[in-house]
């Protein structure tokens, strides 16, 4: 007849093994002869199973989901300022002559055009008028003494030019 | 059954002993006692007490004796289950009473079982029970005599059969 002491090694050898002690001989009939030890195994292998379907404390903690997600979106940034480096933007003038959003201009309907300037500051007011084939410059300004200082410039096609 | 006037003093004894045999049966098989599986183990238990009640001495406490005849009836279906071809792998009886338990609190369950152990009992039996790593691997990993990785594994076991559960 086996011990108590026998009773426990056995169930720790069946357990070691990864065994169920109730499936081993000597086990159940000592259980058998002493009903009170039965409730101690009982209560031993529930809390085995409650151990081994519980959190793991010993394991690493989980990486979190965002981690996989970051590591993505930062790849992708960094595959995007790659591209940027090596392929530098156009400027919106390359732009507009790769890809016209408006047809170009048919410059036989133009009859004329001017473009007018004009710059004011405290010591005087600057217009400058260009049209096709003459650029003239108006220089407004009040003289130290108080007296109106007062210039045009013109170019043209002519390269004329006359001071006032 | 109590009230019906054809019942035996045997019957009546047996019928205030129930819910605390339910109890038992219960935590024999490791599930609630709610469980279908303690409910069928209870009724087996009945009726072969019943069926052998002639061994039963009326002067002996019944308590005992049921509790023998339920140890004997989780045995026998436990050596049952055995033998028979496994078709199906999963077994309900099989599945902890704590299952559905939430996550947290399953947590604090193991906590509090663990606290009576000492940190190297600790460690060996969650190593052992919860990574499921080998005594070798374990006496390898904590530089220990695998007989000494036994010994921890054994004296966490026995604090843990001494731990009264919750019924």
């Amino acid at each position: 007849m086996i011990s108590r002491s026998d009773f426990w090694s056995a169930v720790d050898a069946e357990l070691d093994a990864r065994r169920d002690p109730l499936a081993h001989e000597h086990v159940r009939a000592w259980l058998l002869e002493h009903p009170e030890d039965a409730l101690a195994l009982a209560d031993l292998r529930a809390s085995l199973r409650t151990l081994e379907s519980a959190d793991n404390p010993l394991r690493a903690p989980r990486r979190s989901r965002l981690v996989p997600v970051a590591a993505a979106a930062a790849l992708l940034a960094l595959a995007a300022l790659g591209a940027r480096l090596a392929f530098p933007a156009r400027s919106a003038l390359e732009d507009l002559e790769l890809h016209p959003v408006v047809a170009a201009p048919q410059l036989g309907s133009v009859q004329s055009w001017q473009l007018v300037s004009t710059s004011e500051t405290p010591s005087g007011t600057q217009i400058v008028r260009a049209s096709e084939g003459r650029l003239a410059v108006e220089n407004d300004f009040s003289a130290a003494g108080g007296e109106l200082a007062k210039a045009s410039v013109i170019a043209s096609n002519e390269e004329s030019w006359s001071p006032q | 059954m109590v009230d019906d006037p054809g019942e035996s003093p045997l019957d009546v004894r047996m019928s205030a002993e129930i819910p605390r045999l339910r109890a038992y049966v219960a935590r024999l098989l490791g599930v609630r006692t709610t469980s279908p599986d303690a409910e069928d183990a209870l009724q087996e238990v009945l009726a072969r007490a019943w069926r052998y009640r002639a061994s039963f001495e009326e002067q002996r406490a019944l308590g005992p004796w049921l509790r023998s005849t339920a140890l004997r009836v989780v045995l026998d279906r436990r050596a049952a289950r055995d033998r028979a071809p496994r078709a199906i792998e999963f077994d309900p009886a099989e599945v902890p009473a704590r299952a559905s338990v939430d996550a947290q609190s399953q947590r604090e369950q193991v906590e509090s079982m663990l606290v009576p152990l000492s940190p190297i009992e600790r460690e060996v039996l969650l190593r052992f029970h919860q990574r499921e790593e080998s005594v070798a691997e374990i006496a390898s990993l904590l530089a220990l005599p695998e007989g000494t990785v036994k010994s921890h594994l054994s004296r966490a076991r026995h604090k843990l059969a001494q731990r009264k559960e919750p019924s």
